[in-house]
């Protein structure tokens, strides 16, 4: 079966072609009310993905983002046809895939565990799926991609001999090679080092623009999200939480989850209670007072207040009054850890560049009312 | 005791001395056996009894057990019992390995009703004791006319052949990661060639350890071909006791050539297929 059967041929698309034969159109991948109960003999049923619903744009780059065992891994494979749908339907196009077998799917698959055969040196592997489909030119088009992932030098070697990092991108390029127009990645740089991460998270990106692959990414690593995603899908307990662009999730996150997993240096959340005196809403933490933007809640309403240390304001007459703990000079901010009395989480507050704190001082700071969000203390949801 | 070891070499402590010794210990004693049958097997008929180990050798007696002598002796032609062996443990193992690949298969990737009771069944055949099943087959073999043929041989080998096969390769496919077969689905091959050209290469060295293990064990077999062959399909190891006489002179020295010359056939085997049998038993070669 050729690549160009199945996808109907379309005027357009943002990239140039390289190949005309390479060039695979951009799908969109459709999910619905998709549901993945696990259901092993003498164990009881585990429901890993509850009910997932979410529209991909074509030759977008999404990212799922969560803690490890929230259902990523079992999302991806069952868009990949390698694990069976409990309930809902995938659609790519607008063709349900839901009983078609993995290899008429048309998707590309980067497995975390690298799936490189060891009998096979590297070319090999590359050019493995091509030979299924009997693509002309494979050899040209492994080196190609070999070039542009730095791996030119890997190419004759067996998998047994690279470096978890290098069998990464051994694994990353198997599954780019067919160009499939819809791309499912589990965690495919986790085991690069930091700089070759970042080389190889631009590579992937401009690969993925050049040829408009519709991709997943999956990844428990915030900043791999946010710098290659379109759009972050953050899940938890087998639920999206949120779904949005990086700039929503972090000025904008729906609960205490989002905004707990998002962002770097993490957001302080502590407690508060709502104090309502007409229309003015205020939270109460310890003896202090600071300004929501929150309208809904009622008077004496326990919450949970979230402020993000880049959003922190110092050197203000009124808000939290705590004393610094440890002060780290990033050099372009600083990171004061701040003790505030009447509440037992250590705050952390950005400072701007050219201030220095040390332990002991007298800090006061509060952030501007839309930056300070505030979440029902049970439920984790936000509140507006 | 600082100086630098090269790799392989070992730092000369008392408690490395002692296990050096108590190793060598171990392999004396083990082999004793077998240097006891070579000497004995090098003796002649009037000093086959004694003990001393001052004789005059002779290599006599492996003629013997060959030739029209030893024949004439057992009434049974040792050549001819060594080619059985050959028939039904090779049939045997064969058999096995193409039932027991896909049932390993099967029982390694698929977790299915009553499979662990299914393989739990299948090892209950090497527990059982075969004296325990040994009559009612012997009625039925003679009843169906099975007894004394190779294709009844190879039937009933197979309590011995074949869960060995399937325990040990189940094992190697639970090893072998199930996305390798994956990303071969992904391409576009079909589950028959994601097995066939996956994960059966893959499982080559286990196939080579298992199937020369059931064949060793199908070899040693003593009870099946006992009772259930008499002279057309019966094997060497019924044929080494014969020398033994029953009731006749008994001929420890023939005993123990036939013995030798019944254990070279699996010993060459084993020596041919090493390589894999290194990786095989090793493990190491599915994980890349
Ligand atoms: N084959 C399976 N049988 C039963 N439970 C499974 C199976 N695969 C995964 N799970 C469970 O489903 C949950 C989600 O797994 P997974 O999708 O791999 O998480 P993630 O990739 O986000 O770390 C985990 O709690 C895991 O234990
Ligand atoms: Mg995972």
């Amino acid at each position: 079966m050729s690549t160009a059967a199945t996808i109907p041929a379309g005027a357009g698309g943002h990239a140039t072609p390289r190949r005309g034969a390479g060039r695979t159109e951009p799908q969109a991948l459709t999910i619905r009310n998709v549901r993945k109960v696990y259901a092993s003999r003498g164990r009881e049923t585990f429901e890993a993905v509850k009910g997932m619903d979410m529209n991909i744009r074509p030759g977008e780059l999404i990212s799922l983002l969560g803690p490890s065992g929230c259902g990523k891994t079992t999302t991806l494979r069952m868009i990949a046809g390698l694990e069976t749908i409990t309930s809902g339907d995938i659609l790519i196009g607008d063709r349900r895939i839901n009983d078609l077998p993995p290899g008429k799917r048309n998707v590309g698959v980067g497995f975390e565990s690298y799936a490189l055969y060891p009998p096979l040196n590297v070319r090999e592997n590359l050019a493995y799926g091509l030979k299924a489909r009997k693509v002309a030119g494979a050899e040209a088009q492994v080196d190609d991609l070999a070039r542009r992932l730095e791996m030119t030098e890997l190419l004759d070697l067996r998998p047994a001999s690279l470096s978890s990092g290098q069998k990464q991108r051994v694994a990353l390029a198997r599954a780019l090679i067919r160009q499939p127009p819809v791309l499912l990645l589990d965690e495919p740089l986790g085991h690069l080092d930091a700089s070759a991460r970042q080389r190889v998270r631009r590579e992937l990106k401009l690969l993925q623009r050049e040829f408009g692959y519709t991709t997943i990414v999956v990844t428990h690593d915030q900043l791999e999200a946010l710098s290659l995603s379109d759009r972050i899908a953050v899940m938890n307990g087998g639920i999206i939480q949120q779904f949005g662009t990086p700039d929503e999730l972090f000025d904008d996150p729906a609960n205490q989850f989002v905004a707990d997993f998002v962002g770097e240096p993490g957001i302080n959340l502590f407690p508060g209670v709502v104090r309502r005196d007409g229309g003015r809403v205020t939270v109460r933490v310890g003896d202090d007072t600071l300004v929501p933007a929150a309208s809904t809640p009622a008077d004496g309403r326990k919450v949970v207040v979230g402020m993000r240390p880049p959003d922190c304001v110092t050197g203000v007459e009124r808000g939290l009054r705590g004393e610094v703990a440890v002060f780290e000079d990033l050099l372009e901010y600083g990171l004061a850890t701040v003790v505030v009395p009447g509440v037992d989480e250590r705050l952390v507050v950005q400072t701007p560049s050219g201030q220095a704190w040390s332990g002991g001082d007298a800090l006061t700071f509060t952030a501007p009312p839309e930056r300070v969000y505030l979440f029902d203390a049970e439920t984790g949801d936000r509140l507006r | 005791m600082a100086t630098e070891l090269k790799p392989g070499q070992k730092r000369l402590t008392p408690g490395a001395i002692f296990a050096d010794i108590a190793i060598v210990a171990w392999f004396v004693f083990a082999l004793f056996p077998i240097l006891w049958m070579l000497l004995l097997a090098l003796k002649n008929d009037a000093q086959q009894t004694s003990t001393y180990f001052a004789f005059s050798p002779t290599l006599e007696n492996f003629g013997t057990v060959l030739s029209q002598r030893g024949t004439d002796l057992t009434s049974v032609d040792f050549k001819s019992a060594i080619l059985m062996s050959i028939l039904n443990c090779g049939g045997a193992v064969l058999v096995s390995l193409l039932i027991g690949i896909p049932a390993a298969y099967a029982a390694g990737r698929y977790r299915f009703k009553g499979s662990e009771d299914l393989m739990f069944n299948m090892l209950s055949f090497r527990f059982a004791p075969e004296l325990m099943v040994i009559v009612p087959l012997f009625v039925i073999y003679t009843q169906i006319g099975l007894f004394d043929t190779v294709f009844g041989m190879i039937w009933v080998l197979q309590l011995v052949t074949m869960p060995l096969i399937v325990w040990i390769l189940r094992s190697y496919f639970e090893d072998m990661p199930e996305d390798l077969e994956q990303a071969a689905l992904l391409d576009g091959y079909t589950r028959r060639k994601a097995f066939t050209m996956v994960a059966l290469p893959l499982v080559r060295p286990g196939i080579a350890a298992a199937a020369l293990l059931s064949f060793i064990f199908a070899w040693n077999n003593y009870v099946f071909p006992l009772i259930l062959s008499d002279t057309a399909a019966s094997t060497v190891t019924v044929a080494i006791t014969k020398f033994l006489g029953g009731g006749g002179q008994a001929y420890y020295n023939l005993t123990a050539a036939a013995a030798l010359i019944g254990a070279l056939p699996p010993l060459v085997l084993a020596l041919t297929i090493q390589r894999y049998l290194v990786q095989g038993l090793s493990f190491g070669a599915v994980k890349g």
